[in-house]
């Protein structure tokens, strides 16, 4: 009896302590959209999950890809698909933010050469509070979700994007007083 | 007398309102509901397809084809609808010959032929893209109730264009069906247009 109290309370702490430690953002199935030679914009789009209390923004995206970075939504106004650039992106407390097509998204602008299919690509995303973080990201064609293959239950695929923290300090810099 | 007057008026305003009820109420069978979906949209047009050489849809008689507006320097929307299209061509399988794709361009100001013909064969060998003037496209997009808007942004990517978002789908024999919106599920889509391929053969 003894034995199994003290085992959920092990399990209780080691919990608390896996939350803890996972008490940020993570960065899930991003992807950059493989485009034709003659295009020279291109988006890159990822699931945002903030486990933290507070809401966050992502506020400055960079990328060695294209000369510019700018974070943009799709509003459907009426009948019409409409793009505009924001000032930053609200990640809310607790919740998630989807950046998908025709949604908000990262637009790569004046790629330096053409993004292919198989290839990868580095993206720095800026958090008011989380900081800076680095990811590469495959490239991939296809529709809403960057996968050809529309299979009715898609496996969110995780295997070939990794997120490399950029020191704490570096987002507390891009803080705004 | 003014009183059997009054009685063939009242008959008739019954009549009339009966008769406006029943159509109201009336259930509606799904191709009527698609007919009264599209109205009087559609119809043939003549643009100037990649190769610089007039295209109209006519030429496409026999083929279920999907109409698509946008344009090349499109970052997010139009890639996405081509995306969906090729995959809605792949898998119609052995029908994929009986469908053919047309991407119109809404920015003949910076879609030459060339690269509008290098941008749709990114998507698939068969797409083909139609450019125009001004008027011939503002025409063919008002044919078909699509709109297009272009908007000069504080961004890098300098003009963009708010545009419809729909993939029109026009029958074997020039009638525009219907559209697909660009959250329509792809079984929805291929299923249709089986559906539409499958109508004019029986």
């Amino acid at each position: 009896m003894k034995k199994t109290f003290l085992f959920i309370l092990f399990l209780c702490f080691s919990t608390i302590s896996v939350l803890a430690q996972e008490a940020d953002l993570a960065l899930k199935n991003g992807w950059i959209r493989a485009v034709p030679p003659v295009s020279r914009t291109s988006a890159a789009y990822l699931e945002i999950h903030n486990q933290n209390a507070e809401s966050d923004r992502l506020i400055k995206a960079e990328s060695p890809l294209a000369q510019t970075v700018e974070l943009h939504n799709v509003i459907k106004k009426g009948d019409m698909m409409e793009m505009t650039p924001v000032d930053f992106i609200e990640i809310p407390a607790n919740g998630s933010r989807q950046l998908k097509p025709g949604s908000y998204h990262i637009m790569l602008i004046g790629l330096f050469k053409p993004v292919k299919e198989g290839e990868m690509g580095e993206v720095t995303l800026t958090f008011e509070k989380s900081g800076k973080h680095t990811l590469t990201l495959p490239v991939q064609r296809g529709g809403m979700n960057g996968k050809m293959n529309h299979g009715k239950h898609d496996m969110p695929d995780m295997h070939n994007m990794h997120d490399t923290h950029g020191k704490p300090s570096d987002g507390k810099h891009s803080m705004k007083p | 007398m003014i009183k059997k007057y009054l009685l063939i008026i009242g008959s008739f305003l019954t009549l009339f309102v009966s008769l406006f009820i029943w159509v109201a109420v009336s259930p509606q069978s799904d191709p009527t509901a698609e007919v009264s979906q599209v109205g009087t949209l559609g119809g043939n047009f003549t643009l100037t397809g990649h190769e610089g050489k007039p295209v109209k849809l006519s030429d496409f008689q026999g083929k279920v084809v999907l109409l698509t507006f946008g344009y090349t320097y499109c970052p997010d929307v139009c890639p996405v609808n081509l995306s969906r299209l090729q995959q809605i061509v792949k898998q119609m399988g052995t029908d994929a010959e009986k469908v053919q794709v047309l991407f119109i361009s809404v920015d003949p100001a910076r879609d030459t032929p060339e690269r509008l013909q290098e941008y749709v064969h990114f998507f698939h060998e068969n797409f083909i893209g139609l450019t125009g003037t001004d008027q011939q496209i503002a025409a063919t997009a008002k044919q078909y109730g699509a709109m297009y808007l272009r908007q000069e942004l504080n961004s890098a990517a300098g003009y963009l264009f708010a545009h419809t978002d729909k993939i029109y789908v026009v029958d074997e024999v020039g009638m525009l069906r219907t559209w697909f919106d660009l959250e329509e599920p792809m079984e929805a889509m291929v299923e249709k247009i089986q559906q539409f391929l499958q109508d004019s053969i029986t």
